[in-house]
């Protein structure tokens, strides 16, 4: 019985951990078939890998 | 922001946006690049980022007529600072290419266009989407007006200097920039002004406090001779470092100043609140401007809208047992009193001295001048 329990978690949490890669795998467009503008535009997922961080602005204190 | 944020079309804010008539448009037809390709390199060749910096093809060009003037706004045009920098050199920075370079490097990232208001953060801030693309008629306070108009207005409209309190009309963010600052205002009215104070959509106290003229025994007198600001605005700040060249580096400083009205022409009253700018007569050398031959043309005093207004005021509370008129009738003779008088100009250059002294006021108590 408790084998049967053990197994039954085990299963479980496998099912979860890939449900939780197959999420992230549908948030990534298909690039190699020509993505849209959106395709990549709404995928956090890809904008995170692809988008390049931002050079320091100046520190400057504004005319306003 | 982060990187991936500012150009993220997501959350109910995307999907706003995506349902939207801005959002049914080929992302293309705005913003160029080029379609059925792989990489991203690709994807964005002929990028156009911020479309509505086309004047002749963008947002008025394409529906909204109704801000057909904007490109004659200071927001757009820019105009406050080739005026100002024409009356003291005497000629036009934009005729002299290495000038013009100079402005574009320093100066230019304050243009604003109708994406910087409506879409995105403004540039000079590092840009990025506000609400996931979604085109917001009414600017964000914080994320447009104040992300440019922070380091004086902001600040001080919401107390956030270790000087002064919140102006009275911030107080519970009752009020926000646009309540006052119409969009008449901010998009031109076709005039092509050279001062934001030449528009005549530009708000005026009385807009909202009408009666406010036969209010008291103060404004009996004051009324028609004094900017509001002089009796209800606190300590305000005036910049000390110019943003270009190394000619002025000073720290910002909280002071305030009443002296004669440098644009009477513009506005009405006779004594206005001015602060100090950090300009001087090699302030643009490194541009290639050695000097400016005209620099006394105008005063580095400059007529000043603080933002922060109180009913009580320095000027308009007494310690018990002085008189009423005390706090300003008996302001003194120094450069701690709250006028500008012969004493303030008395550690500038002569040609700094001779732009500002028509704004300065007689020594003495002002029922004696």
């Amino acid at each position: 019985m408790i084998i049967r329990l053990l197994l039954v978690v085990l299963l479980s949490i496998g099912m979860i951990a890939c449900s939780d890669e197959d999420d992230q795998m549908a948030t990534m467009p298909d690039v190699a078939t020509k993505a849209t503008c959106l395709d990549c535009h709404t995928s956090e997922t890809m904008l995170k890998a692809t988008v390049a961080p931002d050079p320091p602005l100046p520190a400057d204190e504004g005319e306003g | 922001m982060e990187g991936w944020l500012k150009v993220f079309i997501g959350g109910a804010d995307g999907e706003e946006f995506l349902a939207s008539i801005h959002g049914r448009k080929d992302c293309i037809s705005c913003h160029g690049g080029a379609p059925g390709v792989v990489s991203k390199e690709e994807a964005h060749a002929g990028l156009i980022v911020d479309p509505s910096e086309d004047m002749e093809n963008g947002c008025n060009a394409a529906c909204h007529s109704e801000t057909k003037h904007y490109e004659n706004s200071v927001h757009w045009t820019q105009a406050g600072y080739f005026a100002a920098f024409r009356d003291r050199a005497g000629f036009d920075l934009r005729d002299h290419p290495e000038l013009a370079a100079g402005f574009a490097q320093d100066c230019s990232s304050c243009h604003a266009s109708c994406g910087d208001c409506h879409i995105s953060q403004p540039k000079n801030v590092g840009g990025g989407l506000i609400s996931a693309h979604r085109v917001n008629r009414t600017p964000d306070m914080k994320r447009n007006c104040t992300a440019c108009h922070g380091s004086r207005v902001g600040d001080e409209y919401q107390g956030l200097n270790l000087y002064g309190s919140p102006d009275v009309h911030y107080r519970s963010e009752a009020m926000l920039c646009v309540d006052c600052h119409s969009a008449e205002e901010m998009h031109g009215d076709n005039t092509n002004p050279s001062t934001r104070y030449a528009v005549e959509a530009m708000p005026q106290c009385e807009d909202c406090h009408s009666e406010v003229s036969q209010a008291n025994s103060y404004h009996l007198v004051h009324f028609d001779e004094l900017a509001c600001q002089a009796c209800h605005s606190q300590d305000y700040k005036n910049c000390n470092a110019c943003h270009v060249g190394d000619g002025i580096t000073g720290e910002s400083y909280a002071a305030f100043k009443i002296g004669r009205n440098p644009i009477p022409e513009l506005r009405d009253p006779e004594y206005v609140v001015l602060r100090h700018v950090p300009i001087a007569s090699d302030t643009y050398a490194n541009w290639g401007q050695p000097e400016l031959d005209e620099f006394a043309a105008l005063p580095s005093w400059k007529y000043a809208s603080p933002h922060n207004i109180r009913r009580w005021t320095a000027r308009t509370q007494v310690e018990e047992g002085m008189e009423c008129y005390e706090s300003c009738h008996g302001s003194p003779n120094r450069s701690d009193g709250w006028f500008l008088r012969a004493v303030d100009l008395e550690s500038m250059t002569e040609s700094e001295r001779e732009a500002n002294s028509h704004l300065v006021v007689p020594d003495g108590p002002p029922h004696e001048w």
